[in-house]
């Protein structure tokens, strides 16, 4: 019941942050320099051509019928049309979406089994030299970037020791488990710094509110306590933490689909961009956008599961 | 959303606790920051030396020289695909890439905690409105948005620089709000307001000076994560058009020669890996340094 | 660059123009001996072979898809009355024997006898007249079969040809891999079921197609020729990227690549567990001017272009040194290429005294190049030519786009200037010359008119010297109006796993999986 009422209330927040989602979608066009459907057909398009785009996307419109317009295609479905690909921006999404999620859910469960115990070893004793290696490795971490370290990992992993695919999605469940292992590790790798950093400081708030003060009293060291009660209350900061780099963990989705070959979104919109398609590259962004929505929403009613405390927030 | 105002959206900067005792903090602060400092530094000098360092020209294209070897006369790090000396492309690739990274860390820090601080002091409507854009902003990943906006905007720094600081002033805002409603109550705050003094003189001087410490910490190592993004818009073809060099389409370009040319790809890789180093000691040293005050 | 040659038979075979996707595709060469340590072993029975190229199919119906990546696919379930041999000979393949009257306008194919379908019913003289019909009438190439009048089926196993004037080159024609030999009516279907459920005579048939990701073709147990082909399967898969495809090639994923890029084939070669082959010098490169641009124009600033450039550091930088330069649009590879039409002689001053003089009377120093993004060859080639222009006193800015949208703009006028390729499915030159004359000079806006006569008089001409002769003025033409900007040939480069046999490719630019298999 009360779960019930804090789901419906916590949607109801996201109404207006999707609106606004919409709202800077649709702008994106008109940041154009010039006049987009000029840019999107090349200098030398015909007039008519230009003209034909125009009211293919209501250019010719006022900005609010513009925008009234936009959002009664979308609510009926209709992401617009690809330039480039001639079909229904919305059917090329579908088909790239199982990719990009595979990669998201698989880079963050390879986090989490990086980031939580090492955030956890960290935090069980603060200040002490195992904490000080955790920092260090995550200070490191941190300016990695991500495609370069995918290419070397390629090198590396695939082309000099044969061990698992180099490029591409292999079908079936274990085909995807393998040839998505090394990219998922890029993102995964590139996250882990973030989350160590934010759980340990998560853990050790948690750890040091009111139920450390009950076992306390029931004669427990302070290093018992924190190996009892750290592994169940890393649960709920898990979860937070890693909703919060939800948006992190697309973007680099997007970069290390590019590395890897993999046809997923980031492929998509990147396609896009080079044909100059900005239905599709529009399409695109409004999906990622609220994909990172709703794993928000998601990851606070797992909180809310987790910890009925949240709830009362 | 409600779960994250006290953590940043890219998770980087980190709070210490309080509890660390003091000195053995404040000396590990010191070292962090020298040596971050230090790398960045010299990064930032060689950059503006590139032209005295390296006689070599970043662009002049020498082709019976290509593909040469680290160590080759003249060529400590070899040369590219078109005989362009690396070492010097990379130097030069510095100038791009760090100043880009000034821009966008600068640009977004003043317009958001000036944004963030506005709304925190006056609250209201103009509170609601820059929460609302906030959260709207925060709802799209960072890297997309940024690659829709150079795709919008046409290639070019300024445009990156744009594009950065519209994603990313959000986090300053978002903090510099929470500061300042926080400090909005404080007997020194309402001490000012009642002895008359105006609004921008208590902003300014007093309230501004209180919070600034937290979100510069955050630039440093916001400025890890803006490194990335520009080289990472680089490696995608959206950087700094050709034949300009810059770290990421350095290695986009060496791509194809990783197995038999691995230097060309693995040295700009390392600066990046240098500068993200740097920065994030920086931040590292100086998050430390202020907690523990 | 020590690159295995697996066969150079100089003009022998020749490749493929699908004018329409030609800038995005590479195909095969010659297929010849394999290139192993033991040229002459055996394939195994069995395997499944995982092949890549850089696209993939649009659809499997001949007569829609235009595109070379679809060639590859179907040219493996669809078989064509004649096939060129390594020699560059043009061979019968699912006739028996073919005769033409004293001048060439009546021809008779007698067809192979036991030749099924994948589905079980046999090939006969209907089938070939309703494919003959079909592909004549295809958008695509009705003007290369203009000149057939009536095909008929004189008997079961026996088809007339006779066409307006005289056609010596009919059998060149027919060898074309898009006019393959189907079912009678597509057997019911429409052609887009066609497209998706092919039926033909090949060693191949198809097993399944998901799109995006994979194409699966598996042996056709009643494929005529005895004892082949050696593989179970073969999947078609379409790795964009050149980097990528390598690295799967070395990781095992890939047993066999399309065009793997210029600075890896030597240390593929050394590689034991991978091989290069370099084929027929069947792949030109060009720079197409448009005239029809603000840019070109005026014929100084072509011709500045023209002598700024500099041709061998794009073969040895963008080619990995690979490839031949010469002065005719036509490559190598091809009958009747002259050879003695040389490559523009590099003059740089010349070209900066030849732009002033334009730009004094009006001309722009300015362009763009449009090149598709992605491709390790239009990358290199684009910078060089960029850069000795730039010396030269142009102004030039490099537009990098999708592929598929460069050859959109550049198709339909959109562009000044961009790189280029057009490879030919026949050994004759006719099919090439056919594109450039219906193609506007390749969307270049060039010289048509002339070359449209005399490629005319070489199609009828029965003698081999003044065919010759006629192909080498319009060779000269096209290298004097300097719209199609020579760089250079190139071969068509694969390369594949060691224990990879019998790997040919036709000179079709297509490969032949029937010969392939895996090492005992």
């Amino acid at each position: 019941m009360a779960f019930a009422r804090f789901f419906a209330s916590r949607l109801l927040q996201a109404v207006p942050v999707l609106l606004g989602v919409t709202l800077v979608v649709f702008v994106l066009i008109h940041l154009v320099p010039g006049d987009p459907a000029q840019t999107a057909l090349g200098a030398r398009a015909t007039p008519d051509a230009v003209d034909a785009l125009h009211s293919q996307w209501g250019l010719d419109q006022p900005l609010h019928e513009q925008y009234l317009l936009f959002m009664e295609r979308l609510l009926g479905g209709d992401l617009g049309t690809s330039l480039r690909f001639g079909q229904s921006a919305g059917d090329l999404i579908a088909a790239r979406l199982p990719v990009t999620l595979w990669l998201i859910a698989y880079a963050a469960v390879l986090a989490c089994l990086f980031a939580v115990p090492l955030a956890l070893w960290a935090a069980s004793r603060p200040a002490a030299l195992r904490d000080r290696v955790v920092r260090v490795i995550s200070v490191v971490g941190l300016g990695v970037p991500g495609f370069w370290l995918g290419l070397v990992l390629i090198e590396v992993v695939s082309v000099n020791w044969l061990l698992l695919p180099a490029a591409g999605v292999e079908p079936g469940l274990l085909g995807h488990l393998e040839s998505l292992f090394l990219p998922s590790l890029t993102i995964a790798a590139g996250m882990t710094p973030l989350i160590v950093r934010s759980l340990r400081t998560e853990v050790l708030r948690v750890t040091e509110s009111d139920f450390v003060t009950t076992a306390r009293a029931k004669g427990l060291t302070p290093h018992q306590i924190r190996m009892r009660h750290l592994l169940r209350n890393a649960l709920a900061p898990s979860v937070t933490v890693l909703t919060v780099n939800v948006s992190f963990l697309i973007g680099g989705t997007l970069v290390i689909e590019r590395v890897f070959g993999l046809g997923g979104l980031g492929d998509l919109m990147l396609t896009g961009i080079d044909a100059r398609d900005f239905p599709l590259v529009q399409a695109v962004t409004l999906v990622l956008a609220v994909l990172v929505v709703i794993v928000n929403i998601l990851g606070d009613l797992a909180q809310a599961l987790i910890d009925p405390r949240v709830e009362v927030q | 959303m409600s779960i994250s105002s006290s953590l940043s959206r890219t998770g980087v900067a980190a709070w210490y606790e309080r509890r660390s005792r003091r000195r053995r903090s404040s000396r590990g602060a010191d070292a962090s920051l020298a040596i971050g400092v230090a790398i960045i530094g010299i990064m930032m000098l060689a950059a503006l030396l590139a032209g005295v360092l390296s006689p070599a020209d970043p662009i002049r294209q020498d082709i019976p020289n290509a593909l040469a070897p680290p160590g080759t006369d003249g060529h400590p790090l070899g040369t590219d695909a078109l005989g362009r000396d690396v070492l010097t492309r990379m130097l030069y690739a510095a100038r791009t890439d760090l100043f880009v990274a000034v821009g966008a860390v600068l640009l977004p820090l003043a317009i958001g905690v000036a944004v963030g601080t506005i709304a925190g002091y006056r609250g209201g409507i103009v509170d609601r409105v820059v929460t609302g854009v906030v959260n709207v902003v925060f709802a799209f990943p960072v890297m997309v948005l940024l690659i829709a906006l150079v795709f919008i905007l046409g290639p070019g720094i300024p445009t990156i620089i744009v594009a950065v600081t519209l994603v990313s002033w959000v986090s300053y805002a978002r903090l510099a709000r929470d500061l300042v409603r926080r400090e909005r109550s404080m007997d020194y705050v309402l001490a000012a307001k009642v002895s008359g003094l105006p609004t921008r003189r208590i902003l300014g001087r007093h309230i501004l000076r209180n919070i600034i410490a937290q979100p510069v910490t955050f630039a440093m190592s916001d400025a890890v994560a803006i490194i990335l993004f520009i080289t990472a818009l680089g490696f995608l073809g959206l950087g700094v058009p050709p034949p300009a060099p810059d770290w990421g389409t350095m290695i986009a370009d060496a791509q194809p020669y990783f197995t038999t040319h691995w230097w060309l790809a693995v040295f700009p890789g390392l600066a990046i890996c240098a500068a993200g180093l740097g920065l994030s000691l920086i931040a590292d040293g100086l998050s430390q340094k202020w907690n523990a005050q | 660059m020590r690159v295995i040659h697996v066969a150079r038979h100089a003009r022998t075979v020749l490749a493929a123009v699908a004018a329409a996707l030609a800038l995005a595709s590479c195909s095969a060469g010659e297929a010849t001996e394999p290139v192993s340590a033991d040229p002459t072993a055996t394939p195994a029975t069995g395997g499944t072979l995982h092949i890549a190229g850089e696209r993939e199919a649009t659809a499997l119906n001949p007569y829609t898809a235009i595109d070379n990546n679809s060639a590859h696919v179907f040219a493996q379930i669809l078989e064509t009355l004649f096939r060129t041999d390594q020699d560059g000979q043009v061979v019968p393949w699912l006739v028996e024997s073919s005769e033409a009257n004293a001048d060439f306008t009546t021809w008779t194919f007698r067809l192979r006898e036991g030749v099924t379908f994948s589905d079980g019913t046999p090939m006969t003289a209907d089938d070939v007249v309703y494919s003959i019909e079909t592909v004549r009438q295809s958008e695509a190439w009705v003007s290369m079969f203009a000149e057939i009048e009536r095909v008929e089926a004189a008997s079961p196993s026996t088809v007339v040809v006779t066409t307006s004037v005289p056609s010596p080159a009919l059998e060149a024609s027919l060898s074309l891999p898009f006019a393959p030999v189907v079912p009678a009516d597509l057997a019911g279907m429409t052609p887009e079921e066609f497209g998706q459920h092919p039926i033909g005579t090949g060693p191949f048939r198809l097993e399944s197609w998901t799109s995006g990701q994979r194409i699966t073709l598996v042996r056709n147990e009643s494929y005529w020729v005895p004892g082949r082909p050696y593989l179970d399967s073969v999947v078609f898969e379409a790795v964009p990227s050149d980097s990528n495809r390598t690295q799967q090639l070395r990781g095992g994923d890939l047993d066999i690549i399309a065009t793997p890029p210029r600075p890896q084939l030597e240390a593929l070669d050394e590689a034991p567990a991978t091989v290069v082959g370099e084929f027929a010098m069947a792949f030109p490169n060009y720079l197409l001017l448009n005239q029809e641009s603000d840019a070109f124009g005026d014929p100084r600033i072509r011709e500045a272009v023209d002598l700024a450039i500099h041709r061998t550091n794009i073969l040895e930088a963008a080619g990995g040194g690979v490839g031949e330069l010469g002065g005719s649009f036509l490559a190598p590879a091809l009958n009747f290429h002259d050879e003695s039409l040389e490559q523009v002689e590099r003059d740089p001053e010349r070209a900066a005294e030849l732009l002033d003089e334009a730009v004094a009377d009006g001309a722009e120093r300015h362009f763009t190049l449009s090149v598709a993004a992605g491709g390790t060859y239009a990358n290199l080639t684009a910078q060089i030519i960029q850069e000795n222009l730039e010396d030269a006193g142009f102004d030039v800015t490099i537009e990098q786009l999708d592929g598929a949208t460069v050859l959109a703009e550049v198709g339909a006028g959109r562009y000044d200037a961009t790189l280029f390729t057009m490879t030919s499915d026949i050994i004759d030159p006719l099919e090439v010359i056919g594109y450039y004359v219906d193609l506007n000079a390749l969307w270049t806006g060039g010289e048509t008119a002339e070359v449209a006569t005399l490629l005319e008089e070489a199609k009828q001409a029965v003698d081999q010297q003044t065919r010759g002769d006629l192909y080498a003025r319009i060779q000269q033409i096209v290298y004097d109006d300097r719209s199609l900007v020579v760089l250079g040939y190139q071969p068509w480069i694969w390369a594949w796993r060691a224990d990879v046999v019998g790997y040919e490719v036709p000179m079709t630019g297509v490969p032949w999986l029937a010969d392939t298999g895996f090492r005992e």
